[in-house]
């Protein structure tokens, strides 16, 4: 180490590379060892490392929307406990107004003593199947206050000397409607803390404890630096755009996100004020899932390979009033804020867009189908919640098409293969496909949306279903000339094959042998349909991809 | 790189009638006397060996001073592109690869480009795309002009960036317009992939051993052409060298023929069969991403095109169920609508096949009727797992190159046969087991990992001769480090790979590989941040100090800088290492750090270590072990050199050093065996009254392998069966696999207790209580064919020979401030018995060796290094 504190490069790059490392390993004992789906086919989860202060310093990377997270849950818990952190603590929270994102996302971190004093902490958060609350899968659109989303979880001592809390484990237990897998999870998650803390532990043996403080503050100058750097690279310059969610989640009218950036030098200001107020339904975002989204804002304009921690947020400054819908009041409902982060995603993006044209973008499908069906397994007769997420697709962009039938965006979750499904649900997937023509045409077309039908098998199954970009008015947008994507569509056939007329947001009582369909947007297409390479037109022909006539006109939108 | 040798990139729906568009291509379609220029060809970036028949010009600013162009340049001239002495329509194709990004006068360069080229000839131009993740090439009308746009860290000052608007409005201002675009599949960096290693090696290596008998050894250029001919090359060398074609009992052959093919695109035409409803499953695949963050990410590579894609009328449930009959009527449209697509091969994948595969094989029998010699994969044959998208995608891989395997093997046999050598031979599988080379087609996708396998086989080999069943196996090249554990002399295997963007499942070798090679380049990033590799330099520019144009600084620089490789060390066949270009390279990192040039080097190699610590730890925390206890066996040309520092940061027992580290994987392959492969998913809750189902699979899966390694004339005696499954607790993901002692119910009733400790000993948690399900089960066959015996060195005393020190040189060493001389050995002339005290250099022909100061070497009977701490 210099005399000023700072350590020598090699040292710093050494130290790095075993504390990212460290967060790697950590996501691969989470994620071989959980239990839930969503964990461990989905990477719903994340692994991170923070200094004494509970800033974020390395996170290895598994899902944007959880950028930067926790790093304000172990605040929080510094807030509340302070100097009654002791070693052998292990916490857990999910509280949306103490940090968390929504109360399926489970934080669990555990706080690293050295010499007696508080030096680190490490943790996980995961999304869990079922916290509890009043529909299965704990989500709700219509859910409008936060208590009816499950078990609300301050940070609470899950472990208290290295020892289980069985209180809290009971707790949770009568709280979940699948404990076996929950607290499976939970176990999952505070070995992997373990193994965070004990890594921490022989860097500091090796290094001693100043030098891994410093490479703890040279690791955020150093984000914060590259961040700078990349944005200083970005002509200046000020856009906004605005993108429309379908409803208030509640059946209200539609709800608008508004962003207007402006780039200065090394400075990106990203004003968020022209948003709703708050909404009635789930739709409200926490304030750690709305800071996410900035961040992945400024990992995809600046640079998508950036590494991730607290020092990416310096060069930032995001104006959100609260009382908005991205930045809400307790106790507003949150659970459904995913959708309102993709599009708060692609209100960003586009605003970048018109300040820097020649990196503009196809927008992607915010349609984020979610859905649960609670039925049973027919592999072990308990009750079992499927849920699946149905991708679309992306935007066409200067170099190529859109992808086809993806997850978009703040998430990259797979589909549920239908094998799985069939075997582990008493349902029936009777199609997944492509849909032609659901693609916005360009010079690069958009990508396809994709079709999925699940049938209920045998007895009644309670269904949640919620989706965005029903109004063909916010379809994905094409730019430079491009065209629309296809809106989304939902559709419930009764056991008798008639169509019932359902919002787009419901949670019903489904009838055995009723079909829910499920069609996903395509995603926008990238410059004039006319300029298109002719073999790849007479390849989309060829391929069958341009559909029959149901396609909505492929004129480009403003 | 080479024109010829590597992976340019995937060509997506070429029609046969369609013109050549990548730059091998156009070589290799370019009729004999055709005029040819190579503009900007430095010291010669292309290897035109293959087409001795062209008279290729070349010209350089820059050119001479450097070293002499390839040998297929017929002349070559100093010039400047924006003004060049050469006629007007001079060539008929003119090559201007990745020059343009560096030129100042872009448009001048432009204009001499489109007037040095005669009209209707070819132009082809490639540059590096600005914050570029793929390749990209674009085709001209009137010239083809090729624009591959690739993602590669160059540290050089790029005076240009391109993008697609920018180049169509460029060529446009001389009448070109864009007339086609093709591009390579997302998120494949050839020159960065360590899956694609074995590409880049530019020779065919052969080893020859005989019962105690020195070894021989062969390398040749490899033959992109006809690979099959350097196979024939290397081997026809080792006779001349005076192997008896007559007494040669066994030859084992890697090869890459078949991730060459996949990567390149050169993969056969194959139409899909699946379930109705469900034909774009390799359309949207798992349904992710490639990358989270990049936006203008490219679609990947499709296996098997849409309109190929054909949904057959069919459907059998999650319970195997039969819901909707096949009949023959459906079979009889489905095969006829196949037929009037005449493919060159068919993939059936039906859902659920695994469970009841009536419906597969009803089709595939229709199939064979009606398409004679077209080869017909059945997903329930390749692979009778879960997971449709899995299944079916290494379904249609392996149809896709079984007619490339097929055509290959073919000719080597028949190449064998002419220089007087048996024409059957065993091909390395990606499991690290061989198939006899008759019917290695028919395993087609097994083959794909095949190089990275090899020298894992023979660390096992060299396990099991020192009787170490706790092993690290650390390959070390120049673009890649591959790590394998070893535990009790069994190779880690995973079930399912990715290769390319396609998931594949066969058991492969499980190896960790990492891109930090000695090609790994370091540089400053813009954050001042020193950061070393993925980028490589591979084997061809590589490294600065090879002289071979590289000018990117890499770890192997660094060492030449800090001495650990002397000037005159003849790595990687080379003269010598060019030291005064090293330093200037590792300078380069220095500067801006404010480093002198041996703290750069130092900081190079100990960053290169940090990430080689990473992927020893990753490894090992997989397996729930401790990577203490374990002995590192370290080899490839570069491992030698770091597994000093290994030693010392993981705290190893030991490092085995084997003879000929750099060629220990072609060495490897004798050491492997004879493997068969056969799984079923069965989703199955462990219950007693299930082990009676199990017992039987296991029973009737083992008959058949055994009838299978007997008629490939495998005695019964040398037959060995390895069974085991997949197992979680009911509700669980991922899969243990539970390795069993026996294959009777008795034996079976022990992998509950089995499959607890495994996942404690793995995951620290064990759920006593909870079901345990069985997903898959598995079963491979290993057949021993006789191999020789190694050979054994010479004894001598404790202290080397004279002969043995070569003299001292000034090194480095870690921590340390100012060179000291350091004792240099040649390896060749160590005797059994012989101990060498760090500080200590032993160099041999293809590798050399750092034994640190407090570390000691001793010298064993069978010639291998063994590294060890003195105070340990």
């Amino acid at each position: 180490m210099t005399a000023s504190g700072s350590l020598d490069p090699i040292t710093f790059e050494v130290l790095h590379a075993a504390l990212l490392s460290t967060a790697q390993e950590m996501g691969a004992v989470l994620k071989r060892s959980s239990y839930s789906p969503i964990i461990r086919e989905m990477e719903d989860f994340s692994c991170a490392l923070f200094d004494a202060e509970g800033r974020l310093v390395v996170q290895a990377d598994y899902i944007p929307a959880q950028l930067g997270a926790m790093s304000l849950v172990v605040q929080s818990t510094l807030e509340q406990w302070g100097d009654a952190v002791e070693p052998g603590d292990v916490f857990i929270a999910n509280h949306p107004y103490m940090g968390g994102m929504h109360t399926m996302d489970l934080n669990v971190f555990a706080p690293l003593f050295v010499d007696g004093g508080l030096f680190a902490w490490a943790g996980t958060t995961a999304h869990h199947i079922d916290v509890g609350g009043v529909n299965p899968g704990s989500e709700g659109p219509s859910h409008r206050q936060v208590y009816a989303e499950g078990l609300l979880l301050p940070p609470s001592r899950l472990y208290r000397k290295d020892e289980e809390n069985p209180d809290l484990f009971g707790l949770i237990e009568a709280n979940v409607r699948d404990p076996f897998a929950t607290l499976g999870d939970l176990r999952a998650q505070h070995a992997a803390c373990v193994l965070g803390k004990r890594r921490v532990d022989e860097v500091v043996e090796r290094y001693g404890p100043a030098t891994v403080r410093a490479a703890f503050s040279q690791a955020l100058d150093r984000v914060e630096k590259a961040a700078r750097v990349a944005l200083a690279a970005l002509p200046d310059g000020e856009g906004e755009a605005e993108g429309y969610m379908d409803d208030d989640a509640v059946g209200g009218p539609p709800t608008r996100i508004h962003a207007r950036l402006v780039k200065e030098g090394d400075h990106l200001l990203v004003d968020l004020s022209g948003s709703a107020p708050q909404v009635p339904g789930a739709l409200n975002v926490p304030w750690a899932s709305t800071r996410a989204t900035v961040m992945f804002l400024v990992r995809a304009i600046a640079d998508p390979d950036l590494t991730t921690n607290d020092g990416i947020l310096r060069p930032l400054e995001i104006v959100c009033p609260r009382g908005t819908i991205l930045n809400p009041h307790p106790p507003a409902a949150v659970s459904v804020r995913h959708n309102t982060c993709q599009r708060l995603a692609d209100t960003l993006l586009h605003a970048a867009s018109s300040i820097w044209p020649e990196k503009a973008v196809g927008s992607s499908t915010v349609t984020f189908v979610g859905m649960s069906i609670e039925g049973t397994s027919p592999k072990t007769g308990r009750t079992a919640i499927m849920t699946d997420v149905v991708g679309g697709g992306t935007g066409g962009h200067r170099w190529d098409d859109g992808l086809d039938g993806v997850d978009t965006y703040l998430a990259n979750v797979a589909l549920l293969p239908v094998e799985v499904a069939e075997t582990e649900y008493s349902i029936r997937i009777l199609r997944s496909e492509l849909i032609p023509g659901s693609q916005g045409l360009g010079e690069q077309n958009g990508g396809l949306g994709l079709r999925r039908d699940y049938q209920v098998l045998g007895t009644t199954h309670t269904a949640i279903v919620y989706c965005e970009q029903t109004d063909p008015r916010f379809r994905p947008r094409g730019v430079a000339g491009g065209g629309a994507g296809a809106p989304t569509r939902l559709t419930i056939f009764g056991p008798d094959g008639d169509v019932i007329p359902t919002p787009s947001k419901v949670t019903m009582v489904l009838e055995p042998w009723s079909v829910v369909r499920v069609e996903t947007s395509g995603g926008g297409g990238y410059g004039d349909p006319a300029a298109r390479d002719p073999a790849a037109a007479r390849a989309d022909l060829e391929d069958g991809l341009l559909g029959g006539g149901e396609r909505l006109s492929g004129a480009a939108e403003p | 790189m080479s024109a010829a040798t590597t992976p340019w990139a995937r060509r997506p729906e070429k029609a046969p009638d369609e013109p050549p568009l990548f730059l091998h291509e156009l070589i290799a379609a370019a009729p004999a006397g055709a005029r040819v220029v190579d503009a900007g060809c430095g010291p010669g970036s292309w290897n035109y060996a293959d087409r001795p028949a062209l008279a290729i010009t070349g010209f350089d600013i820059k050119f001479p001073p450097g070293p002499p162009p390839r040998a297929a340049h017929v002349g070559v001239v100093r010039a400047d592109l924006a003004r060049t002495p050469l006629e007007d329509g001079a060539f008929d194709l003119t090559i201007c690869h990745y020059v343009l990004e560096h030129v100042t006068e872009l448009r001048a360069c432009r204009d001499e480009l489109a007037r040095i080229t005669r009209p209707g000839g070819t132009l082809y131009v490639a540059v590096p795309r600005a914050a570029a993740f793929d390749d990209r090439l674009y085709r001209f009308a009137g010239y083809f002009a090729k624009v591959a746009l690739m993602k590669f860290g160059k540290r050089i000052e790029h005076q240009q960036r391109f993008d697609l608007a920018m180049l169509k409005a460029l060529f446009a201002e001389r009448g070109l317009t864009l007339e086609a675009l093709a591009r390579v599949p997302a998120g494949f960096s050839w020159m960065n992939d360590p899956r694609t290693k074995p590409l880049q090696g530019p020779f065919t290596d052969a080893v020859a051993f005989a019962d105690g008998d020195a070894t021989l050894v062969a390398k040749v250029p490899t033959t992109p052409a006809d690979p099959a001919a350097g196979l024939v090359d290397a081997l026809g060398e080792l006779v001349a060298a005076g192997v008896p074609p007559e007494g040669v009992r066994l030859i084992v052959h890697g090869t890459t023929i078949a991730t060459n093919a996949l990567i390149t695109g050169r993969t056969a035409r194959v139409v899909l069969l699946t379930t109705e409803g469900f034909r774009d499953v390799l359309g949207y695949r798992a349904g992710t991403r490639p990358h989270l963050y990049d936006l203008e990410v490219s679609r990947p590579a499709e296996l098997v095109r849409r309109r190929d894609r054909i949904e057959v009328h069919e459907r059998v449930s999650g319970q195997g169920d039969v819901l909707t009959a096949l009949t023959p009527e459906e079979i009889e449209r489905a095969v006829s609508e196949v037929a009037d697509r005449g493919p060159e091969a068919v993939a059936v994948s039906f859902l659920f096949s695994y469970l009841a595969d009536g419906h597969e094989r009803a089709v595939g029998e229709a199939l064979a009727r009606r398409l004679p010699g077209v080869p017909v994969s059945l997903s329930s044959e390749v692979a009778r797992e879960f997971r449709e998208y899995p299944r079916t995608a290494t379904t249609a891989l392996n149809a896709a190159l079984r007619p490339v395997v097929g055509r290959y093997l073919l000719r080597a046999r028949s190449g064998l046969e002419g220089i007087g050598l048996p024409s059957s031979f065993l091909v390395m599988q990606s499991s690290g087991g061989s198939v006899p080379a008759e019917r290695a087609d028919r395993e087609a996708h097994r083959l794909i990992l095949s190089g990275p396998a090899a020298g894992v086989t023979g660390a096992v080999a060299l396990g099991a001769r020192y009787g170490l069943d706790r092993l690290v196996s650390l390959d070390m090249g120049g673009t890649s480090l591959d790590v394998c554990l070893v535990r009790e002399g069994e190779l880690p295997m995973s079930a399912v790979q990715v290769v390319d963007g396609h998931p594949i499942l066969a058991p492969a070798v499980d190896v960790v590989a990492v891109g930090a090679g000695g090609g790994s380049i370091a540089r400053v990033d813009a954050a001042g941040a020193l950061k070393v590799g993925p980028q490589s330099a591979g084997a061809d520019p590589g490294p600065a100090a090879y002289g071979l144009g590289g000018k990117d600084p890499t770890v192997t620089d660094a060492q030449v800088v800090v001495g650990a490789l002397g000037e005159g060390a003849p790595l990687a066949g080379r003269v010598a290492l060019d030291r005064a270009a090293a330093d200037e390279a590792v300078s380069m990192v220095g500067a801006p750090l404010g480093l002198d040039l041996d703290a750069a080097a130092e900081g190079v190699i100990a960053v290169a270590t940090a990430h080689m610590v990473g992927a020893l730890r990753r490894v090992s925390i997989e397996r729930g072990v401790d990577p203490r206890g374990y002995t590192l066996a370290a080899f490839g040309g570069a491992g030698p050199l770091h597994a000093g520092r290994l030693l010392r940061e993981l705290g190893f027992a030991g490092v085995v050093i084997p003879t000929h580290p750099g060629l220990f994987s072609a060495a490897g392959l004798v050491s492997a065996d004879l493997r068969l492969d056969e799984s079923q998913t069965v989703l199955e809750v462990l219950l007693p009254a299930a082990r009676e189902g199990f017992a039987a699979w296991y029973a009737d899966a083992g008959r058949r392998v055994i009838d299978r390694l007997r008629q490939d004339g495998m005695p019964r005696t040398r037959i060995r069966l390895l069974g085991s499954a997949d197992c979680r607790y009911l509700g669980q993901g991922y899969e243990l696999n539970v390795p069993l002692r026996g294959l009777t119910e008795r034996h079976l009733a022990a992998m509950a207790p089995a499959f607890h400790e495994l996942h404690a000993a793995t995951y620290g948690h064990a759920a006593l209580q909870d079901p345990i399900e069985v997903v898959t089960l598995r079963l491979s066959a290993f057949g021993a064919p006789a191999r020789p015996e190694p050979a054994l060195i010479e004894t001598g005393g404790r202290k080397p020979g004279r002969a043995a020190l070569s003299g001292d040189r000034p090194i480095l060493l870690p921590g340390g401030r100012r060179p000291e001389p350091v004792p240099v050995y040649r390896r060749e002339a160590l005797r059994a018995g012989n101990r060498l005290t760090g500080p200590a250099v032993v160099e041999e022909m293809d590798s050399v060796t750092l034994v640190l100061p407090g570390q000691r070497a001793d010298v064993d009977r069978f010639g291998s290094l063994w590294l060890r701490e003195e105070r340990a």
